[in-house]
């Protein structure tokens, strides 16, 4: 992610295989914890405001992002998901 | 690298999980099996088959308008993008004396893709054949015109695609009402007075949820007036109703910044305001000035985003449910008051 080279294209990869799933996980988890579907949407939103307009900030909007989702994960039954571990950018 | 695939507790995963490309990508990868499980146990899972998902809102009887439906693979990686799809309709019932029997077929009509804004087509390729395509390479719904319905209570469209020289089918389900009480063509528009950017007793994320903590109020321009102020002063009126944080329609795109796009063009011969959905998502409370126009009875089956235009009279002249395009918008304001100077 820290190839500015690569951004348009993480953004892409972004919006097909995760911004859907992310509605849909949040639709799921408003249905049972609204706080924790607000602090998931608000972490996409930063991750694609990120990705259009401030990408050196990915790494913090990702960060919160992963929590957000393996909190929402959770709340709804599903297992955490596994950590990509550590190599930072 | 990957150095560590192993299952970890959230905890753990927040301390561990570095802020890299394959960050993104286990967070795709989960995603994606909570997805796949979530298809199969709603019966969607057909590889390679297409779902319907009725993207319409606020659906009335003997009222002519837009119908739309969004197309996409049953595993979501695609969607039905460019050129034109049939919209079969058929009658299912009113719910309470369900038909059982042969649906009752109504009708035909070809329906066109519409592109959700934000996005820079090649109108060759918009224009041709309909295909599957990635979301980040077209996204939108299909769209019929003065489609109208005559009967109150379920209905079901059948959406027929010709791609690759293969014939697809899918169906979708959905309501027409008897009668509805969200502002309408024709009506008077509510003289909304919404709080505005600046007000100190205002949560700025109530005026844009994208607004909060260091970040401010993206788009001052939508907030500098109220709705009733607008009308009042003989001006038109553009309204969009959207909450770009917390929107949950599958078609959701950049509404709001088209909107203040059209803001910056023609903002000196007309008004343009945001109307944020939530005053608190997470508490589950609306906007009281949201709801005038999208929920103005607790019985109102909510939907977003909306956009309203209002003509110099004050009265509603067109509106636009969930999807419109910034060819859509664009047309109205010059429909309003012809093409931009200069």
């Amino acid at each position: 992610m820290a190839e500015m080279g690569d951004i348009d294209a993480a953004g892409d990869e972004f919006y097909d295989t995760a911004h859907q799933p992310l509605h849909d996980l949040a639709a799921e988890v408003a249905e049972v914890d609204r706080e924790v579907a607000a602090r998931l949407l608000e972490a996409k939103e930063a991750v694609e405001s990120d990705l259009d307009t401030r990408p050196s900030g990915l790494g913090e909007s990702f960060q919160v992002l992963v929590s957000a989702t393996n909190e929402a994960l959770t709340a709804t039954g599903h297992s955490p998901m596994p950590c990509a571990g550590g190599e930072g950018s | 690298m990957v150095r560590d695939r192993t299952g970890r507790a959230a905890g753990q995963a927040r301390l561990q999980c570095g802020p890299t490309r394959l960050v993104m990508v286990a967070i795709i990868a989960a995603l994606a099996t909570t997805a796949c499980a979530r298809s199969e146990a709603d019966g969607l899972a057909e590889p390679g088959g297409l779902v319907a998902a009725v993207a319409s809102y606020d659906l009335v009887i003997d009222r002519p308008g837009r119908f739309m439906v969004g197309l996409y693979t049953a595993d979501q990686s695609r969607t039905l993008a460019y050129g034109t799809v049939s919209f079969t309709f058929a009658y299912l019932g009113d719910g309470e004396d369900t038909e059982t029997g042969d649906q009752a077929v109504v009708g035909s009509v070809d329906a066109g893709f519409l592109p959700i804004p934000g996005q820079d087509l090649d109108p060759d390729t918009a224009n041709g054949p309909p295909e599957l395509v990635a979301g980040s390479v077209a996204t939108g719904v299909y769209a019929a015109y003065e489609v109208e319905f005559e009967k109150s209570g379920f209905w079901e469209v059948t959406v027929t695609a010709e791609l690759d020289n293969r014939t697809e089918t899918t169906t979708g389900a959905f309501e027409v009402l008897k009668d509805s009480d969200l502002p309408a063509v024709g009506e008077p528009a509510p003289r909304t007075r919404q709080p505005l950017a600046g007000d100190p007793d205002v949560d700025p994320k109530s005026i844009d949820s994208r607004a909060g903590g260091d970040t401010p109020i993206p788009d001052p321009e939508l907030h500098d007036l109220t709705v009733a102020d607008g009308i009042a002063a003989g001006r038109p009126v553009m309204i969009v109703v959207s909450t770009p944080t917390f929107c949950v329609s599958r078609f959701c795109g950049p509404i709001t910044d088209s909107v203040h796009d059209l803001a910056l063009q023609y903002g000196d011969r007309m008004e343009f305001i945001h109307l944020e959905v939530w005053q608190d998502f997470a508490a589950n409370q609306l906007n009281p000035a949201a709801a005038e126009w999208i929920a103005p009875t607790p019985e109102t089956q909510g939907g977003e985003p909306w956009v309203f235009v209002i003509d110099a009279d004050g009265t509603i002249i067109q509106r636009f449910d969930n999807v419109a395009s910034e060819a859509d918008l664009l047309t109205a304001v010059e429909k309003l008051l012809g093409p931009a100077d200069g």
